[in-house]
């Protein structure tokens, strides 16, 4: 078979392939994409159904009132899917899993938000797009929580920028060392009241910028997708190729090559591993839909299934040299688990500017980069590391003025149907410590529909992350006020981990094989043919959104596998 | 004192009171709405009051209450579908025992009278006020009411379309858009 796409129903004959990828969100994609460039022949396996680009998003086109329940939740959704719901509406839900089929064990509360799709995440992700720098590469080594980096960003730089070219971000060359400029489009554009924040707190603070989001949405007509038609329903699927998923852009051209095969519904549990070669074989699936199993074999292996679901498989692929997970042999495969905490920020009104909207609806706001403990005269005493805001100035709508406008008749009907007063929401995105009492487990005992044992997280936001969220308020407050906004809320969400969606760690880089799953390529230090470049083998965490980073190791890790092969190496 | 203003009260003393409500009455979550489609004329009154017909379509050609009683049995919070329909009830037996009608059937101003006595009463709380009361009581009558009535308008055809702005496909954004007074706010963000 060729340029195939088939379900695990429809399973090919050809059960050997140069390389497997398992998962197919944004690491997945690119892993697939790179590989069959390269001349292998690719498989990869999706768990989840098939979501065909633009015929399968059935939601795109519609208008709010051709929704049932005019996208608002049901009591259904929050009892039946009380995680996945705080992350959907009615008009993307059949983008996420549903959570009484997919049970995990919140060994303390944490959010574990899912999309089993072909696709993955990558179809509802936030597309926001920043660099990592070697603030974040030395972060660990610096303060000494987690173990070092094994790469700097000069190793990762030369991959951001072939990433970039590929991807189509849109974003202004701001010059900010600890924020690397990167290959762009055309950058959005703030809105009245953005400028009239940046205006202020730039004057203020020499060292915080208000720049526009660089997002992966095309800002011009790019390698025969978009341009972005600010509609803001990305989440939905964007029929214009308007932004970047697997969907529309890294499995097209995977497929493209001749030499990716897909298959979905294949849920694959297991890593078989061979003692006498010291290698990874193949891996084990199971139909989801009809229960059976079938193996798959391959040189190379790119686990991409997610932090989580990666690293679960390793620690269900258990043999008599892994006893303890496939992979293992540091005692280091399921911790130091991390997250953004995104609970804090501050909200306020402004009430000047009432001439000034805006036309469009733009898919991203502005960032405040990270400011804190950056030198000296930045530190704080508090915490180390830092936070960066994510936010957006907007003309209170129906919506919000509902909210408080009280009334009726004439009077109310007016009310509610002009542009209400500017309003600023900033949040961060804050950094988390490496901690190895964050970790997941496989339940001894429970199992899910398909008998796997299910997955068991233990997270906790440390002091280092409670003390960073009382700054967080603190200095949002702070900007704006100085900026002229009134009835400024200061907020703690207290949302659990996970709530960010930018799982990270479990499988994690390092330069030492008795403290790190993986090396410096991404490569797992005792099984050599098994790359992992899902958001498991991150060191650290960062502030900034690391699916930029995700993409720029998998490229860079699928080059020197098809290296190594050739080398004859694996 | 209504039930509203009997729970107001309760909220205006504190947790004692809370505490004797439940061990008075108990706490009803479980709420009957079977006959809600009975009740579609009295819905599009008052959704009607609150956002009439002007240059623009109101509330009953919006076919705001269609949405409340296909959606009422979905809302995720029970205590306020029970303070709805609990509200109807009352409301329609203040117009009985004022008027010696039935709510539907009076004149505009006599419904305003009504609807002020019995929905749109006392002090509205909000913020965290609203947030603690809304979480034990649920919301009130007018602020349930309220928010299923914008909802179903201004997601409508014709309120989204007429009531305000709506731009399904924008295509660019500008980023300082001047406005007059006249404008109307964008149906969807």
């Amino acid at each position: 078979m060729e340029n195939t796409l088939c379900n695990a129903g429809l399973v090919p004959e050809i059960f050997n392939y140069d390389a497997i990828v398992v998962g197919s969100g944004i690491s997945g994609g690119w892993a697939a994409k790179e590989l069959a460039e390269k001349g292998l022949k690719t498989l990869l396996l999706e768990r989840g159904r098939n979501v065909e680009h633009i015929k399968d998003y059935n939601t795109a086109l519609k208008n709010p009132w051709e929704f049932e329940n005019r996208l608002q939740l049901t009591d259904e959704d929050k009892t039946k899917n009380p995680i996945q719901s705080q992350a959907y509406d009615e008009s993307n839900k059949h983008f996420f899993v549903n959570d009484t089929e997919h049970p995990y064990i919140q060994a303390s509360p944490f959010n574990w938000i899912r999309g089993y799709q072909l696709g993955g995440r990558s179809l509802t992700w936030g597309r926001q797009t920043y660099r990592w720098s070697d603030l974040d590469f030395t972060a660990n080594s610096m303060d000494g929580n987690g173990v070092d980096w094994p790469i700097r960003y000069k190793d990762l730089a030369p991959w951001y920028s072939y990433v970039e070219k590929f991807v189509g971000i849109s974003g202004n060359l701001d010059g900010i060392n600890h924020l690397p400029d990167g290959e762009f489009l055309p950058p959005m554009e703030l809105n009245y009241i953005e400028k009239h924040l940046k205006s202020v707190v730039e004057s203020n603070y020499t060292n915080r910028k208000v720049i526009i989001g660089r997002v992966a949405n095309l800002t011009r007509g790019y390698k025969d997708r978009g341009p972005c038609q600010y509609r803001n329903l990305c989440s939905r699927g964007c029929p214009f190729s308007g932004y970047f998923s697997s969907n529309s852009t890294t499995l097209p051209s995977a497929l493209s090559t001749g030499n990716l095969t897909i298959i979905t519904d294949a849920i694959v549990y297991e890593v078989i591993f061979d003692s006498s070669s010291r290698k990874a074989k193949g891996v084990r699936v199971i139909d989801a839909n009809t229960g059976k199993t079938y193996e798959y074999y391959a040189k190379i292996i790119f686990l991409n299934a997610s932090t989580i679901a990666t690293t679960s498989i390793l620690l269900q692929s258990k043999s008599l040299e892994f006893p303890n997970g496939l992979g293992n042999s540091s005692g280091e495969l399921g911790k130091n688990l991390m997250d953004h905490h995104k609970s804090a920020g501050a909200y306020g009104v402004h009430e000047d500017y009432k001439e000034e909207y805006y036309f469009g609806r733009r898919p991203t706001g502005f960032y405040i980069p990270r400011f804190r403990n950056l030198k000296n005269e930045t530190k704080s005493h508090d915490f180390v590391r830092g936070y960066g805001f994510q936010g957006h100035g907007e003309r209170s709508e129906w919506f919000d003025l509902m909210k408080n406008e009280d009334g009726y008749g004439v009077d109310f009907k007016k009310r509610m149907t002009k542009p209400g007063p500017w309003t600023m929401w900033m949040g961060a995105w804050g950094e988390c410590l490496p901690n190895p009492q964050n970790r997941i487990e496989l339940d001894p005992d429970k199992k899910d529909k398909w008998g796997l044992p299910q997955i068991k997280i233990h997270f906790n936001w440390g002091e280092n992350e409670n003390n960073m969220k009382k700054d967080i308020m603190q200095t949002a407050e702070e900007m704006l006020s100085s900026s002229g906004f009134k009835n400024i809320n200061t907020f703690d969400y207290n949302a659990p981990g996970g709530s960010a969606v930018h799982e990270m760690g479990t499988a994690r880089m390092g330069k030492d094989p008795k403290s790190s799953v993986l090396n410096e390529h991404n490569q797992m230090h005792d099984v050599k043919n098994i790359f992992i470049t899902d958001g498991s083998c991150m060191t650290s965490g960062a502030s900034q959104n690391p699916s930029l980073t995700y993409m720029a190791l998998t490229a860079r890790a699928v080059n020197f596998a098809v290296d190594e092969l050739k080398k004859l190496n694996l | 004192m209504n039930r509203k203003s009997f729970i107001g009260s309760l909220f205006a003393i504190g947790g004692l009171g809370i505490a004797s409500y439940y061990g008075i009455k108990g706490y009803k979550t479980n709420v009957d709405i079977t006959h809600i489609k009975l009740k579609k004329e009295v819905i599009n009154q008052l959704a009607e009051i609150l956002i009439p017909e002007t240059e623009t379509p109101g509330a009953i050609s919006a076919n705001v209450a269609d949405f409340i009683i296909n959606y009422l049995p979905h809302y995720p919070d029970k205590k306020s579908i029970r303070n709805l329909l609990e509200g109807i009830e009352e409301l329609e037996q203040g117009a009985i025992e004022l008027y010696k009608k039935e709510f539907v059937k009076l004149p505009e101003e006599n419904k305003l009278v009504v609807f002020n006595e019995h929905c749109y009463n006392g002090l509205q709380l909000t913020g965290t006020a609203a947030k603690i009361k809304n979480k034990i009581f649920g919301k009130s009558f007018y602020s349930i009411l309220k928010e299923l009535v914008c909802i179903g308008y201004f997601t409508s055809m014709a309120g989204a379309t007429k009531g305000l702005d709506y731009e399904m496909i924008p295509g660019k954004f500008i980023a300082n858009y001047k406005i007059d007074p006249s404008k109307k706010g964008w149906a969807t963000k």
